[in-house]
C-alpha cells in the first residue's frame, strides 16, 4: 500500500525541517511531499537541503485548500493508495500519524480526521477558536447525522475514492469543516480518532480575529450550500 | 422626449464601440455576445415609446422613462453576475494550470536531477561533463 505525505506550507522555514524528520522517524514508508504555497521567505531552500523529500513550488499562492488540491493531484498521478496531511506549522505530530491512517488501511473510512476533541489532550488551541469548533461541531454533526467533534483539523488521512473526488473539486480556503459535509453528502465514510496536537512552533495562523467572522459566515455558507445540492 | 434620444445616441455609441472591440479583435465573442444584446436591448426600448409606455402600464410605473431604467439597471445586473460566473470559471481553470504546471515543474526536476546522478556515475573521468551536467540548450 502506497502512502503519500501531504504538508502544505507557507513562509514555515523555521518549522518545516522538523516536521519532515518528524514524519521520516516515525512514517519510513510513505513518500513526502511538500506543497510550497508561493512562500516568500526560505520555505523552499529548507526543503530542498533535505533528501528524499519531493517539493512541489507552486508560483501563485492559492491558499490552503489550493495547496492541499495540488497534493491530492499528485497521489492520484503517482496512483497512491492513500495521502495523509500533516501541516507544515509543526502542530500535527508525526507520532499521531499512524491513528489517523489506521482507519483508511483497514478500509473503514474514505477519510479519516485526527481529533483534538475526543480524548481532549494536548494543546486544544484558544477560547474563540473552540467556540468556532463548537458552532462547527453542532451544524455539521446534526447535517450529517454523525457525530464530528474536530471539523477544522487539518490531519487527516484520505483513501484512493476519497482523493480522486476532492481532486475535482475541493475549496479554496477554509476547506475542512466544508469538506467533511461535501464527503459526507457523496457518500464517503469519514471516522475521526483521538490525536494529540502541539501548539504551533513557528508562523502565524492563516486565520486572524478580523478575519474570524468573515470566515465563520463564509464557510457557514459553502456548509449549507454543499448540504443542499 | 429627450430621454429618448439620449437612449439611442448611447445604445448606438454602445453597438459601434463593441463593434469596433471585436474588428480588432479586443474582446472575445462570449463577451461581446452580452454586450451585443445589452445595447440591442437599449435601442429597442429607447426607439419604441409604446413598447415602454406598455410595460411601464404592465409594470405600475405610471413615468415611462422610469421603467426604462428599471429594465436597464436589472439588465446590467444580469450582465454583472455573469461576468462573475465567468470569473470564478477562470479561478477555477488558473488554479488547475497553476497546479499541474508545480507539479511538472517537480517531475522535470526529478528527471534532471536523476541524468545528473547518471552522469556522474558513468562518467566519474570525464571532467568536462562533471562540471556541466545541464543539458545544452541551443
Amino acid at each position: 500500500m502506497r502512502i503519500l505525505t501531504i504538508v502544505p506550507a507557507y513562509n514555515e522555514e523555521d518549522s518545516i525541517t522538523a516536521v519532515i524528520d518528524d514524519i521520516k522517524s516515525h512514517l519510513p514508508e510513505a513518500d513526502i511531499v511538500v506543497i510550497n504555497d508561493a512562500s516568500t521567505d526560505g520555505t523552499a531552500n529548507a526543503v530542498r537541503s533535505k533528501n528524499g523529500v519531493r517539493l512541489i513550488d507552486l508560483p501563485i499562492n492559492l491558499g490552503i485548500g489550493g495547496a492541499v488540491q495540488t497534493g491530492f493531484r499528485y497521489a492520484l498521478n503517482g496512483s497512491y493508495d492513500i495521502a495523509v496531511q500533516i501541516d507544515g506549522d509543526g502542530q500535527h505530530m508525526a507520532s499521531e500519524v499512524k491513528k489517523v491512517l489506521t482507519p483508511v488501511i483497514d478500509g473503514i473510512a474514505d477519510m479519516s480526521i485526527g481529533s483534538r476533541y475526543l480524548e481532549k489532550k494536548g494543546f486544544l488551541s484558544s477560547p474563540m477558536r473552540r467556540l468556532g469548533n463548537f458552532i462547527f461541531k453542532i451544524v455539521n454533526s446534526t447535517l450529517i447525522q454523525q457525530k464530528i467533534t474536530d471539523n477544522t483539523s487539518g490531519f487527516r488521512a484520505y483513501s484512493k475514492e476519497a482523493i480522486k473526488f476532492l481532486n475535482r473539486y475541493y475549496p479554496s480556503d477554509y476547506p475542512e469543516p466544508e469538506s467533511v459535509v461535501l464527503l459526507a453528502k457523496n457518500g464517503f465514510r469519514i471516522k475521526e480518532v483521538p490525536v494529540i496536537m502541539k501548539e504551533r512552533t513557528a508562523g502565524e495562523s492563516s486565520i486572524t480575529p478580523i478575519r474570524t467572522v468573515y470566515y465563520m459566515l463564509k464557510v457557514m455558507l459553502a456548509i449549507f450550500a454543499r448540504f443542499s445540492r | 422626449m429627450r430621454i429618448e434620444f439620449l437612449g439611442i445616441a448611447v445604445s448606438l455609441f454602445l453597438f459601434i464601440f463593441i463593434f469596433n472591440l471585436i474588428r480588432r479583435q479586443k474582446i472575445r465573442d462570449e463577451y461581446s455576445l452580452i454586450w451585443f444584446a445589452v445595447a440591442l436591448f437599449f435601442l429597442i426600448i429607447s426607439i419604441s415609446r409604446p413598447l415602454i409606455d406598455t410595460i411601464a402600464l404592465f409594470l405600475g410605473i405610471e413615468y415611462g422613462p422610469a421603467a426604462l431604467f428599471l429594465i436597464l439597471i436589472s439588465v446590467v445586473l444580469w450582465v454583472l453576475i455573469r461576468f462573475s460566473i465567468l470569473i470564478s470559471e477562470h479561478e477555477n481553470k488558473v488554479r488547475t494550470l497553476i497546479q499541474e504546471h508545480a507539479i511538472l515543474k517537480e517531475k522535470l526536476e526529478a528527471i534532471r536531477r536523476n541524468s545528473i546522478e547518471n552522469t556522474h556515475a558513468s562518467n566519474s573521468n570525464d571532467k568536462s561533463k562533471i562540471q556541466n551536467p545541464k543539458p545544452q540548450i541551443s
